[in-house]
């Protein structure tokens, strides 16, 4: 489930005075750099991955899915981490598998019964996110992290790659988690090596903070205009400004919140988070709203990666 | 897109005793009666008479893992090399998928793993739901999209090259009776 990771291993674990002599020569394409300070270092790309040497050390930037699988459309399971590690380091002749990791993307694909693009729309807010809707993606971005939603076939397409035969006629939809900075305060930890990536205890925890960010994320209800639930003027006014906030979307409601907030609309601040609550609080409101069928799939397809990731 | 076939079944304890295979084992022993394709991968189970057999061992008697995570069985071929163990969707208990042991050396004595070279291969597998019949599918290089393919079988998109190759497989071994003991069924 690994994907991208940046590994940085610093000269004092390398061990080995003439690391910046004999590293460059595995590079493909080495090309020398010189910063405006003076200091030199060299940069290529070894199994698929990015390399950067210089005095302090070594850095290692790229899809680890890739570099051991040659895609990233296959899954990389917690063994198979271990031996990526391994050949990278193996390949290097350095103690790949002490470097410190400073980036984690974390993702899985799924088939799913309708184009992904049907499924964004039921992808509300998230807590201390800002959402970013694309034509193939919704982002959901903070200083930290990243969480993604993309159509892989359309991605990989993009980039020339080859669809697995298997994904024929099929909706691959893929959701990624990306740690990408200040790793070791989110993690609680005073040191995160690539060995530990593979360990049971680590791999575990990053599937359950994989599915714990998706649980975060506000689900978009079905709104249905219901005669059964209607049973005094106010429920009819109720269901016509559901129909309404059903009719706008959702998530466009509350982003045209955010633009009343931006241009310091209410008297109070707190009124627009106020508001944002109500306006969430109504779309979940019983029998005349639902939980849509594409995130009921979705929620189940998401949760069994838990029993089944290996 | 299928590489290989295989069919196995728990043998009837007549066609079991005219063939010297222990009747009444506490393991249960599954026979490969019926094979289809040129796949390669899997003649390291086949024994010097020409049997290509494999036993149901519960899982939890050989894999130490989270209690969450273990998959229900695992098969094994005679000699303890293991075949793999059977992972499944909760909602499709007959359904499920495994994978060869990708280490180079196995065993106490480090010897050379025979299924090394096929680590990258997907096992899917239909069985009947006593556990009595079960049919491997191979696809080459499908590991690593595992789930993909199981789906892709329970959604029966495999049902029309299936029903091919059970049409097209042939006896890996003949067993003594097993013809009549089939007929009589």
């Amino acid at each position: 489930m690994y994907d991208t990771l940046h590994l940085w291993l610093p000269a004092l674990n390398i061990g080995e005075g003439s690391f910046t002599e004999r590293v460059p020569g595995l590079l493909s394409n080495p090309t020398l750099h010189t910063k405006a300070d003076g200091l030199q270092y060299i940069t290529g790309s070894i199994l698929g991955m990015s390399a950067s040497v210089s005095n302090s050390g070594i850095s290692l930037k790229g899809s680890l899915c890739k570099s051991y699988l040659n895609d990233n459309f296959k899954t990389l399971t917690r063994q198979d981490t271990q031996r990526a590690i391994e050949q990278m380091a193996d390949v290097l002749i350095l103690p790949v598998q002490q470097a410190d990791v400073k980036r984690i993307d974390f993702a899985q694909s799924f088939t799913v019964n309708n184009k992904p693009e049907s499924y964004y729309p039921f992808l509300g807010t998230s807590r201390h996110f800002k959402r970013l809707v694309q034509p193939k993606s919704v982002y959901y971005q903070n200083g930290n992290r990243t969480k993604l939603f993309y159509n892989k076939i359309a991605e990989g397409k993009s980039k020339g790659e080859m669809i697995p035969a298997i994904w024929a006629d099929k909706h691959i939809l893929r959701y990624e988690l990306r740690y990408t900075s200040r790793l070791l305060k989110q993690f609680n930890k005073s040191t995160l090596q690539a060995k530990e990536l593979s360990t049971e205890p680590f791999y575990l925890d990053m599937v359950s903070r994989w599915i714990d960010e998706y649980k975060a994320i506000n689900k978009n209800s079905i709104i249905n205009f219901n005669l059964e639930s209607m049973k005094q003027p106010k429920d009819f006014f109720t269901q016509l400004l559901l129909l309404k906030i059903n009719e706008m979307g959702q998530n466009n409601v509350l982003e045209l919140v955010e633009q009343l907030k931006a241009q310091k609309v209410f008297a109070h601040p707190e009124y627009y988070s106020r508001l944002k609550a109500e306006i969430k609080k109504l779309c979940k409101t019983d029998e005349i709203t639902g939980s849509a069928d594409l995130i009921t799939e979705l929620d189940k397809k998401i949760n069994q990666v838990k029993e089944y990731c290996r | 897109m299928i590489a290989g076939y295989y069919k196995l079944e728990t043998l009837q304890d007549e066609v079991k005793a005219q063939n010297k295979i222990k009747v009444g084992a506490v393991i249960p022993r599954l026979d490969c009666t019926a094979q289809a394709g040129n796949y390669k991968g899997l003649e390291a189970f086949i024994n010097p008479k020409g049997q290509m057999f494999f036993y149901l061992i519960p899982c939890r008697e050989l894999v130490e893992t989270h209690r969450k995570r273990y998959a229900e069985f695992c098969l094994t071929g005679g000699k303890s090399l293991n075949f793999g163990s059977l992972y499944k969707f909760i909602d499709c208990p007959n359904f499920a998928y495994s994978y060869p042991n990708k280490k180079p050396f196995i065993g106490a004595k480090r010897e050379p793993n025979p299924l090394y070279p096929f680590g990258n291969d997907l096992y899917l597998i239909i069985k009947a739901p006593d556990y009595s019949t079960f049919e491997l599918l191979i696809f080459e290089g499908g590991r690593n999209l595992a789930e993909h393919y199981l789906q892709s079988l329970i959604d029966g998109n495999f049902d029309a090259e299936i029903q091919n190759l059970r049409s097209e497989a042939k006896p890996v071994f003949e067993y003594i009776g097993l013809n009549s003991a089939n007929s009589k069924l």
